[in-house]
């Protein structure tokens, strides 16, 4: 993610930052000498300089929570977007708090965390909503399929998405990976999901039952 | 450990888990859960969430839209204000313990005590209410350069340990208590050398 990025100026330094927003080159830096600087100079100070400083950040977080939280989201994800994004970049300059703080020394893991408490939530809210339906209400998979294998694999994954119980995808992506449901002398999928292998056979049924409902009509 | 401090003790293990484990293998979420049991549901979803990005074919952000983009600076704007215009008590000041002063410049007892080689005893008396007044000079300073704050503040943190000691370990044969030692009597009763005593104790 920014393995061409480069240190920016010393956070206090007003001019070089001043000179590096004139030059638009705000987004060759590392994103949390950014906000180190925006923290530093502070809410009262240069004011072209605070808003631009605050202006790249927001525009940061805004692409990385786009490319997070997809579109099969209610309302294309933008209303979770926008919610989380508006808890980051009030952080920002508050550097004592622990958001300010995470964003200072681990901005992208601190976004992404967010973004992943975000689609907990919505998920949760999402079966509650559809308690009482029968079908699940996510996104209908893209119903295309390829004639390539790659292809093949991007539209097996839209099908994946559509199973709302995070764990069950991931015990079918570890399932996939050959991980054991369950094993006296290695990891297993039962003891890293911390349930029984039971019910970790019953998940896998379950996801490729679905997977073969979708896909196996189209093959 | 109250409702707040276990949601930044939380915020931070999701934290270190997002940096570490861009792609999480079944061992490492089994390690996380093992290390953080208090933790181990929000780490399980997180990895199945990691792994669905990991999934993904595009390593690239993908560009916000012209109306989010503007939606976003307009709460950029909007924080700078509120920064601009905070209360005193939601301003950078208003943090009391010593916990809290911690957390804001991700420390510990334990990495305190590494950084600044003092037992670890010693920090968890002065943190837990267990010192009386006056804290020596020596800790004092390097305590306040750690925690970057000022005199007033730490002795903010400090009156508010004292207030709200935690109790010593409970004995067989009595209830536990709550005992106060001065910093010379801390320090002379720690595991440490006694060059390391001398340090601690001297001002210079």
């Amino acid at each position: 993610m920014e393995t061409n990025r480069r240190r920016g100026p010393e956070p206090g330094d007003t001019d070089a930052w001043l000179r590096l927003l004139q030059e638009k080159s705000l987004k060759e830096l590392f994103i949390a000498d950014v906000v180190a600087a925006v923290q530093k100079i502070g809410p009262n100070g240069n004011r072209r300089l605070v808003e631009g400083l605050m202006s790249h950040i927001s525009d940061c977080i805004m692409h990385r929570l786009r490319k997070r939280i997809g579109r099969h989201f209610r309302n294309e994800g933008n209303d979770m977007i926008q919610n989380t994004h508006c808890q980051l970049i009030a952080s920002v300059l508050k550097p004592r708090s622990a958001d300010g703080v995470a964003l200072r020394k681990s901005f992208w893991a601190r976004v992404d965390s967010r973004a992943a408490d975000a689609i907990r939530a919505e998920t949760k809210a999402l079966k509650r909503e559809i308690y009482s339906e029968d079908e699940p209400q996510s996104a209908e998979p893209d119903s295309s399929s390829g004639s390539n294998p790659l292809e093949d694999e991007v539209h097996a994954e839209s099908v994946l998405m559509t199973v709302t119980d995070v764990r069950k995808r991931l015990a079918f992506r570890l399932h996939m990976d050959d991980v054991p449901y369950q094993s006296k002398k290695t990891d297993s999928i039962a003891k890293a999901l911390g349930v029984s292998a039971k019910t970790i056979e019953k998940w896998i049924g379950e996801v490729k039952q679905q997977l073969s409902d979708i896909l196996g009509d189209q093959s | 450990m109250t409702d707040q401090t276990k949601a930044n003790r939380r915020d931070q293990v999701l934290i270190a888990f997002h940096r570490d484990c861009t792609c999480p293998t079944v061992d490492q979420i089994i390690e996380w859960t093992t290390r953080y049991p208090e933790f181990a549901e929000d780490i399980r979803e997180h990895a199945a969430i990691l792994r669905d990005w990991a999934a993904e074919p595009c390593d690239e952000d993908e560009p916000a839209d012209d109306l989010l983009l503007q939606r976003g600076r307009s709460f950029a704007l909007n924080a700078i204000y509120e920064a601009q215009n905070a209360p005193a008590e939601d301003s950078e000041e208003s943090f009391k313990t010593f916990d809290q002063l911690m957390e804001a410049q991700d420390l510990s007892t334990q990495k305190l005590s590494r950084s600044l080689g003092i037992a670890r005893e010693v920090l968890a008396d002065l943190f837990r209410g267990r010192m009386k007044s006056p804290v020596g000079k020596r800790l004092l300073d390097a305590l306040m350069k750690e925690f970057r704050v000022g005199y007033e503040q730490f002795q903010e943190a400090f009156r508010y340990a004292l207030a709200n000691p935690s109790i010593g370990h409970a004995k067989a044969n009595r209830q536990p208590t709550i005992s106060q030692r001065s910093y010379e009597e801390v320090v002379r009763g720690s595991n440490m050398s006694e060059e390391r005593k001398l340090f601690w104790l001297s001002d210079d």
